[in-house]
């Protein structure tokens, strides 16, 4: 902050070492996670907690190091180690589909693809913080609550046993929806109904289709989010009790279809895809709405670089324009290799391959970053199928190189939520955003080799060094399998293009009602099941509530601690309660 | 007009995602062999749902350009009106007093009389960044309104700037970093006042 050298702890050794060994340990356990699972997790809080421990507790306390674990230093070592594992669900959600479907392919291409999809992850998305943090003033609930934690040293006894009771309510709900003492979803449409497994028609659907989640942290963010939230609820109404119902009433379902099969037929084959479609045009229309910040943001990083140039170190609080241009020149030579090498040379499809695919990654890093940062929930998985159904129709169904490109999509778009919510929890507690871009950046290899490496050693663990995992094994791979699913599909001709595209245009519609970010809290809202959408708005709506009665120190003072107890508490119950079951698995 | 568009753009969504979501089956395509190809599917589609789904948009894009400007216009209206009621300053005057209101907590701001004064120094960080700022923030849609949105973004960008100067002081205080809270207050009272300046000259300029 000054031109004189400060004592004050930041970018240290031990944050940047204690950062990559929670990065590196978390993402190998994340994969092992995510094939089991087919879930990924964030690294943050973990890092967070643990790095108070050992930074502040071990390197202050007993090695005696002067200031070690500031509340700054103490973001790096999270932001790293997030940083790395963030690689993981990039990874394990596409990568081991080729495996599963048995196409030849080079490991080394798929190695290049996901290291350019994770620096691509960081340059697209720098550039956008003043936009989405300081202009839109995104919640990033998840950011807000690692800054919670960062920031308890200071925030007193009373914030603590708040955070306290939140992580302990969090903790309980969560053993007793894992053990089924409870639901983890209370079917309340169904009450309503006779017998839920004959249900039909429009009143059937909207009936089975509302159900309330019992996930603490969908509910703690809900709290943290507040009244911009709220078009996210209305989203998921829209979905289950309009569109849903009218598709039924209008006959375009099977007859037949009843209790679950029709919420799939309706899920699966109308809401699911359309809304990735109005994901996709709401991003793009904000774009557009957005160009003058845009504009603005961009001048902004040229100008503080130059002001760097006249001496003061903490002038330039980004990266420079420079250095984004140069990461994002590498990145795309980086994805044209790829597609150089899994097209056997061909150079058009090559360029078309690299040029599609970063649009499309910058696109969809877009979407997912604003998803995140509306809601802490990320369309992941529906915007990686729709990276490999884009390659597999530029490369003439060439599945190695779609794939390829799919695992980067993905990788950067798990980086770019990252990113920006490690920005989001430095701009709370201070920190320079130019330390955490560059720390990311310098460790944004690791995670996708590790990632790779256990995804390799697990398959080799099956019968004749292959098939370890997939379905029928104790590692069914999920949402690789659906990817495997949805290559099939549009190889056979099956990819619900007509959807996508009625979506996009009802996204940049939506993007004209004066409610920013509108189309992709709406995508968002249809892509999910309702239960989520709903346990959510009820937080928004609590939120609102309390605010409005209490008064503004409420937020602060009550909801931000409790919420971020919710967040926590849920997450590491379930990593805990995850490890406990594959530990004795693996016994 | 508010009222208008809002029911024209739900009408809109209404029709344009109900028939956006309708599922056509295309048994054969044009493809080799009868292959079903992505135009194949689209023109389905569109034969079955095409018409009513453009209407839908149509009546969005209409009902969200009515709606938008009924809400600048009621927003203006409210805006005055509670101003009067309350005898408080006219509503494009409050984003300027609630940046007076910041400044005034963060002049007297004094890191020489650290560390005998971290407790009251961060409770008036907190009254800044858990008080102030928030009301500031509320205001965000009519100073977009009132600045235009480049603009808007300059002023913001020096306002986070003293956000993260304030909250960066706040977290050397509870670190005990005493030489580090100086240039951060600094850097608080820096950004505010560049923010202060894009809103007066934006005032000056709009007359």
């Amino acid at each position: 902050m000054s031109a004189t050298a400060s004592t004050y702890r930041e970018l240290t050794f031990a944050a940047v070492i204690l950062g990559v060994i929670q990065g590196a340990v978390m993402t190998a356990a994340f994969v092992y996670i995510g094939l089991k699972l087919g879930f990924g997790l964030s690294g943050s809080s973990v890092a967070a907690i643990l790095g108070f421990a050992l930074l502040r507790g071990v390197g202050r306390n007993v090695l005696k190091i002067k200031g070690c674990g500031s509340i700054v230093e103490n973001n790096i070592n999270q932001t790293i180690a997030s940083g790395i594992n963030t690689a993981s669900s990039g990874v394990v959600f596409t990568f081991p589909a080729l495996l599963l479907l048995g196409t030849e392919y080079d490991v080394s291409t798929i190695i290049l693809a996901a290291l350019a999809g994770s620096f691509m992850g960081i340059v697209v998305i720098v550039p956008l913080r003043k936009q989405m943090i300081e202009i839109e003033r995104l919640k990033f609930p998840s950011g807000v609550a690692v800054a919670t934690i960062l920031k308890s040293p200071g925030a007193g006894a009373a914030k603590a046993v708040r955070l306290g009771i939140g992580f302990a309510i969090a903790v309980v709900v969560t053993l007793l929806t894992t053990y089924a003492v409870i639901p983890e979803s209370l079917p309340i449409g169904s009450w309503f109904l006779g017998d839920p497994a004959t249900a039909s028609g429009p009143f059937g659907l909207a009936a089975l289709g509302t159900a309330l989640s019992l996930s603490m942290a969908n509910f703690g963010a809900g709290l943290l989010s507040g009244r911009g939230g709220l078009p996210f609820a209305l989203g998921g109404a829209l979905a289950w009790w309009i569109i849903g119902p009218f598709v039924v009433g209008q006959g375009w379902v099977p007859a037949s279809a009843a209790g679950g099969d029709l919420v799939d037929a309706v899920y699966r084959g109308s809401l699911r895809p359309i809304g990735i479609g109005v994901l996709i045009g709401g991003a793009l229309a904000g774009v557009v709405a957005a160009y003058p910040a845009l504009k603005g943001a961009i001048k902004g990083l040229q100008a503080a670089a130059k002001l760097a140039k006249t001496g003061d170190p903490n002038a330039a609080e980004e990266l420079g324009p420079k250095v984004l241009s140069f990461g994002m020149v590498g990145a795309f030579v980086g994805l044209f290799a790829v597609a150089l090498l899994g097209s056997d040379g061909a150079i058009g499809t090559s360029i078309s391959v690299a040029v599609a695919g970063t649009v499309w990654l910058a696109l969809a890093g877009l979407i997912v970053a604003q998803a995140t940062g509306a809601t802490d929930i990320s369309p992941l998985s529906g915007l990686a199928l729709i990276a490999v159904t884009l390659m597999l129709a530029l490369s003439a169904n060439n599945v190695a190189l779609a794939v390829a490109i799919g695992v980067a999509v993905c990788v950067a778009t798990n980086q770019c939520a990252d990113m920006m919510t490690d920005l989001k929890t430095g701009h709370l507690i201070g920190g320079v955003p130019r330390k955490q871009q560059l720390v990311q950046l310098s460790v944004a290899w690791i995670g996708p080799a590790i990632a790779i490496g256990t995804t390799l050693l697990l398959w080799s663990g099956g019968p004749n060094g292959a098939n370890g995992f997939g379905e029928g094994t104790p590692l069914p791979a999920p949402q690789a399998g659906a990817l495997q699913g949805m290559v099939e599909g549009v190889v056979s001709g099956n990819a619900p293009i007509d959807k996508y595209l009625a979506g996009a245009g009802i996204g940049g519609a939506l993007a004209l009602f004066p409610i920013s970010g509108l189309g992709v809290l709406v995508g968002l809202a249809m892509y999910l099941p309702f239960d989520i959408t709903l346990g959510y708005g009820i937080g928004c709506l609590a939120s609102m509530g309390l605010e409005k009665w209490k008064g503004r120190r409420f937020y602060g003072d009550i909801l931000i601690p409790v919420a971020t107890g919710f967040i926590i508490g849920e997450a590491l119950t379930s990593l805990t309660l995850t490890m406990i079951t594959l530990a004795g698995g693996a016994s | 007009m508010k009222a208008l568009g809002f029911v024209l753009f739900l009408a809109g969504l209404f029709l344009a995602s109900g028939f956006g979501a309708r599922k056509v089956d295309v048994a054969r395509g044009s493809g080799e062999n009868g292959f079903v190809t992505a135009s194949d599917r689209v023109d389905a589609w569109f034969d079955a749902a095409g018409m009513p789904f453009l209407g839908g948009l149509a009546l969005m894009i209409l009902g969200g350009v009515l709606a938008r400007r009924g809400m600048s216009a009621a927003q203006e209206v409210v805006e005055r009106a509670q101003a009067q009621r309350a005898g408080a300053t006219p509503s494009k005057e409050r984003p300027k007093e609630l940046l007076a209101k910041m400044d005034a907590i963060l002049a007297p701001l004094d890191a020489s009389k650290l560390p005998g004064d971290a407790k009251p120094m961060l409770g008036q960080l907190d009254a800044l960044l858990e008080d102030a700022v928030p009301d500031f923030l509320d205001l965000r849609e009519g100073m977009i309104r009132q600045l235009g949105l480049a603009t808007f973004a300059e002023m913001i960008g020096h306002f986070a700037s003293m956000e993260r100067g304030a909250a960066r002081a706040w977290s050397a205080i509870v670190d005990e970093a005493w030489d580090e809270v100086g240039p951060c207050l600094e850097r608080a009272r820096a950004g505010l006042k560049n923010a202060r300046a894009v809103l007066e000259a934006a005032s000056i300029a709009k007359g």
